[in-house]
């Protein structure tokens, strides 16, 4: 991976700013990709990663700046325009119809809507996947597909419309280690044919193993430009965080009787997803047990088992020794195993709920009452407000952790639909 | 029993069945594009009154009885645009909007008609459509009267099998598909979310319309009020049992129509002298419900149907 | 375009937007009333004195509110836990039914009212069980099974007004013979016709009203309304929520009828309701679901409707004009009520 500093210009951002309220999501942020180069974008959750790519991709119309692709304009806020212009981006949540096959996917508007079709599709996919190294059945429907096929279905979608340049929005996220190796595989056979590829992440090795050239931004701004031989992790999450990091240290402490016991437990699979397997686990008091494991392997089911919302197949849960018998989110609610969602917008608050009702609502359920949530009695904000740039920043400034969370509302889930 | 034998074995029966699944068939047509394309269109049985209504009405005042059906047809979409207009780019209630446009269609229909014809107690007959002599088909001895239909009931298959081919054979069919699954799919390639779905609900609601037509069109020769009766919810009813899919819906229609058809000419058997008439007229509605019990465990709900899309909310 | 939330929408969007929506309503109903040929204040006039003009016309538009408010209120309780009772006119006649039943006799006279009354809802209760239990359980969209269940009942009521419940005294007309004076709803003042159905209907109002505000199972039918997610995740009973709620809707909308036949009527005949089960969504609707201004919504509802009438008998104009006025209404306030919320932005 040499870096081509001769090589031309493909894309070139100019000074793009977009705000959303108070918020300054992106900050005159400007950015140059070469042809053949690889250039990872990082930053915390909330620094204006994925607000750039929309605006590069046409999903919202920055206020200022702009984007230039092959020495060309990019008009504005016209995803269309951004793919015949040779910009294929893949999403960090897919963009694909599961009733559709992969061929569908990948043909969905390349075709004019009043034609009958075109014929050879199916032979430029099929020699694409051989190309790039994206095995994946033509004629799969999508729903029944993995995640990581899924991912290749994305990757083939923006290659079937001669992509020159590639987004890739956090694309290792959920992948497996061997999956995201196999996509980094297909990312350095891409640049070889002259693919430009923007990379999206916070995985710092990632970074380092894939990138010619790293720009970090924070709060909306860039605030770094480095070549990737020329740094190192620990510099580049510094720039990321706005300063040096001091690393948690966990201190060694005596656990405490067993609480919870899950014994033996197994699930259904569900589609793609395993169930659970014969797990045995001990949570005990005054320690935190950790989970590690790569998205969709079974600790959603996990969870659910935990949080009370179902009951294991075959196995035993046990808490404090007692084989549970009833088994509710209410039950486990009462009986102590509170749970905070992954989702919180769709799972775990009520948007359109002020915060004392969205707060009592779980008090009352724990099993709380009267007296003890008295003092939450008084007014205060929305849930939904609370979410909104202006309430979310009073926040932030309280918060002595570096401000990147600062996100409006608007970017997630469905706290923006307002419905009769 | 042997009755019962009888009367499935007639051609005047199957005649008969066709008929009556006609206008569902269209309708069902309707309502089944609009819910691919991820929008539930319960504005269906005013829709069908507007149609029936407007259809009847232009032939009245003159127009050819094609003519009819393109006025019926363009009532229909003129609702389909209001009904999308409310529930694609401002993504209100698909159930409070459908429900306020089958009110608005109806009486928008009975308001006209009374403004237009004041002083009558029954409504003036037009010349509806005639069964078409198909040389050589419609001399076959039993066939030849069960395939002795209108133009529309013809009309009705065919435009299924349009349908159908447009669905699963050709790219804008690949594009209702997706953005009923999955609206971000459709954007993310460059289509537009609103223009399908509001086209998909513009066209559906045309087709309704010429079912409400077929009523008075083909069916019966003028228009009576509460004529439709609760077709367009059977209709409704059809796309869930046909698991949103054109073929299957056509047979749930042919079905449903033979059970009617069934219904009618038990009353004059001595089935009927025994049970009171309101059971078999309740039949329809009956077996409606028991086809949605049967197919809920089946059925492959368009995945974004009554999810409204905002674009860059994700 | 797209929607953008707006953070803190300020007092004139809020009730200006709403107003606006009223104003378009008006400005339809003059221009209909111009394409009927006739002088559009004149009609909005006649609307007006037909529904307010006297103590007759007011005693018949607050009669004519009565099922409007109980069907309004079923729907509005139901809607806020999105749970789409399409269904109330079915339950209305369920109660109605019921109505009839036990007030032709077969009860004894000092009970025969409250016992009706219960009766009555638990029968449009459990009308309306059936197609919930089928959305719970079975997952079948509960807006067609209850539609359909409307045409099934009123069936049901034609034949029992041609067989078993037909009047031997009625000249051959399908009703039901006609109460005993015990059953009936009194007047609310002698001498007025306004039965004491009205004043049921706005203490019905009063205690739903209280029970969403006040009670964990009005604070639970919300959340489940606006997230039956959370609401699950936070330990809620979601099903056993809906069933709940379908009880107190069936059973709302059934005093509709029971009170249509008990107090105004004194029989029941196939064209006891117009339509109320349906309109009771448009009452609902545009009292935003709260359960007081259902009793607002009903009266101006109702007002239309008597207005339409008597004006529809001076002017040439159809009284169809108050179904188009009242659809119109509803569809310009669900955008409105939305655009108080969002602002329309570009990209």
């Amino acid at each position: 991976m040499t870096r081509e500093t001769e090589a031309e210009v493909v894309l070139r951002l100019d000074r793009i700013t977009k705000r959303f309220g108070a918020l300054t999501a992106n900050d005159a942020v400007s950015l140059t990709l070469r042809r053949g180069e690889v250039i990872a974008l990082l930053g915390e959750n909330g620094a204006g990663k994925t607000t750039l790519m929309n605006i590069l991709f046409g999903h919202y119309v920055a206020d200022a700046g702009g984007v230039e692709v092959f020495g060309a304009a990019l008009p504005a806020g016209n995803p269309k325009a951004a793919l015949a212009a040779g910009v294929g981006m893949v999403h960090q949540h897919f963009t694909l119809a599961g009733n559709l096959t992969v061929l569908e996917n990948i043909t969905l508007g390349t075709e004019s809507l009043w034609s009958r079709g075109t014929a050879g599709a199916r032979e430029k996919v099929e020699r694409l996947s051989r190309d790039f190294g994206l095995a994946v059945h033509p004629d799969a429907k999508v729903a029944r597909l993995s995640v990581g096929e899924r991912q290749r279905v994305e990757i083939l979608k923006a290659l079937y419309r001669d992509a020159r340049i590639l987004i890739l929005d956090e694309p290792t996220a959920v992948l497996t280690p061997q999956e995201a190796e196999a996509l980094f595989a297909t990312l350095r056979k891409a640049t070889a044919l002259g693919l430009s590829i923007l990379f999206i992440s916070h995985k710092l090795h990632e970074v380092m193993a894939i990138a010619d050239r790293c720009v970090v931004l924070r709060h909306g701004r860039v605030v770094g430009e480095v070549d990737t031989h020329a740094t190192n992790t620990a510099a580049l999450a510094a720039l990321m965080v706005g300063g040096e990091l001091s690393l948690p240290r966990a201190e060694a402490r005596a656990a405490g009787p067993v609480l919870m016991t899950l014994d033996a437990v197994s699930t259904p699979d569900r589609g793609a997803t395993p169930g659970l397997k014969a797990v045995t686990l001990d949570l005990r008091a005054g320690q935190i047990t950790g989970l590690a494991g790569v998205s969709g392997n079974g600790q959603t089911a996990l969870a659910e088992i935990v949080g009370g919302l179902a009951l294991p197949s075959a196995g035993r849960v046990m808490l404090q020794d007692t084989p549970i018998a009833r088994w509710s989110p209410g039950e486990a609610l009462a009986r102590g195993v509170a749970r905070v969602p992954e989702d919180r917008h769709h799972q775990g608050s009520i948007a359109d709920f002020d915060l004392t009702e969205n707060a009592v609502e779980l008090a009352r359920r724990a099993g709380l009452r009267g007296k003890d949530y008295q003092g939450l009695r008084r007014p205060v904000p929305r849930t939904r407000d609370a979410h909104s740039p202006s309430v979310r920043r009073e926040h932030a400034e309280a918060d002595p952790r570096p401000r990147d969370g600062v996100r409006p509302a608007y970017h997630s889930g469905k706290s923006a639909g307002p419905r009769t | 029993m042997s009755e019962v034998f009888d009367i499935l074995i007639s051609a005047s029966f199957w005649a008969a069945v066709l008929r009556i699944a006609s206008p569902l068939i269209l309708a069902t047509m309707g309502e089944l594009i609009c819910e691919r394309a991820g929008v539930l269109n319960l504005g269906i049985e005013g829709i069908m009154v507007i149609g029936a209504f407007t259809g009847w009405m232009a032939v009245y005042l003159g127009l050819p009885l094609w003519g009819g059906v393109a006025t019926a047809m363009a009532a229909g979409m003129l609702f389909g645009l209001l009904h999308s207009t409310l529930t694609v780019p401002f993504g209100l209630s698909q159930h409070v909007v459908g429900l306020g446009v089958t009110l608005l269609a109806t009486s928008t229909a009975y308001f006209t008609y009374r403004l237009m014809l004041p002083e009558v107690t029954s409504p003036p007959k037009i010349e509806p459509f005639q069964p078409l002599h198909i040389p050589g088909l419609s001399d076959l001895p039993w066939l030849g009267e069960a395939l002795s239909q209108t133009a529309l009931t013809w009309a009705a298959f065919a435009v299924a099998g349009l349908v159908a081919f447009t669905l699963y054979r050709t790219p804008l069919g690949l594009a209702v598909r997706a953005v009923g699954e999955n609206p971000a799919a459709v954007e993310a390639q460059g289509l537009s979310v609103t223009g399908l779905r509001m086209g998909a609900v513009i066209v559906g609601s045309g087709l309704m319309a010429v079912g409400g037509a077929f009523l008075t069109l083909s069916a019966f020769s003028s228009f009576f009020f509460e004529m439709v009766n609760g077709r367009g919810w059977i209709c409704v009813a059809l796309v869930v049992f046909g698991a949103w899919r054109p073929g299957k819906a056509v047979l749930g229609a042919i079905l449903f129509a033979a059970f009617d058809a069934l219904q009618i000419r038990l009353q004059q058997t001595d089935l009927g002298a025994v049970l009171p008439y309101q059971l078999f007229l309740a039949l329809p509605f009956i077996l409606s419900i028991l086809a949605l019990i049967l197919m809920s465990r089946r059925a492959e709900v368009p995945a974004a149907l009554m999810v409204p899309y905002n674009k860059g909310e994700r | 375009m797209r929607l953008e939330p707006i953070a803190n929408p300020s007092a004139v969007r809020r009730l200006g937007l709403p107003v606006l929506a009223l104003l378009a309503t008006l400005g339809v109903a003059m221009a209909l009333a111009t394409i009927a040929g006739a002088n559009p204040l004149a009609v909005l006039g006649q609307i007006a004195t037909g529904a307010l003009g006297s103590r007759l016309a007011i005693l018949e538009t607050l009669n004519r509110a009565t099922p409007l408010i109980f069907t309004g209120l079923a729907v509005a309780v139901a809607f806020r836990a999105k749970l789409w009772n399409i269904g109330a006119e079915a339950q209305l006649y369920a109660g109605a039914i019921v109505a009839v039943l036990l007030g032709t006799g077969a009860l004894g006279s000092p009970m025969v009212l409250p016992v009706s009354a219960l009766a009555a809802m638990l029968a449009g209760a459990m009308l309306l069980l059936g197609p919930v239990l089928l959305k719970t359980r079975l997952g079948v969209d509960e807006v067609v099974t209850t539609l359909l269940l409307n045409f099934i009942m009123l069936l049901f009521v034609s034949y029992l007004l041609e067989g078993p419940m037909k009047d031997p005294m009625g000249m051959g007309w399908p009703k039901s013979p006609a109460l005993t004076p015990e059953a009936r709803l009194p007047r609310i003042v002698e001498g007025l016709r306004l039965h004491w159905g009205f004043a049921l209907a706005i203490i019905a109002a009063v205690i739903v009203w209280v029970m969403q505000t006040r009670t964990a199972l009005g604070f639970e039918i919300r959340a489940v309304g606006q997230n039956p997610e959370a609401a699950r995740f936070a330990g809620m009973p979601v099903n056993a929520v809906l069933l709940k709620t379908a009880l107190l809707s069936g059973g709302l909308a059934a005093l509709a009828g029971w009170s249509e036949v008990a107090g105004l009527k004194g029989h029941l005949s196939q064209d006891l309701s117009p339509g109320f089960g349906y309109t009771g969504i448009i009452v609902a609707m545009l009292a935003l679901l709260h359960p007081l201004a259902v009793v607002v919504t009903a009266v101006f509802v109702a007002g239309i409707f008597v207005g339409s009438d008597a004006m529809s008998r001076a002017a040439d104009v159809p009284t169809y004009i108050a179904d188009m006025l009242l659809a119109t209404a509803l569809l310009f306030m669900v955008l409105a009520i939305l655009l108080t919320k969002v602002r329309v932005v570009r990209g």
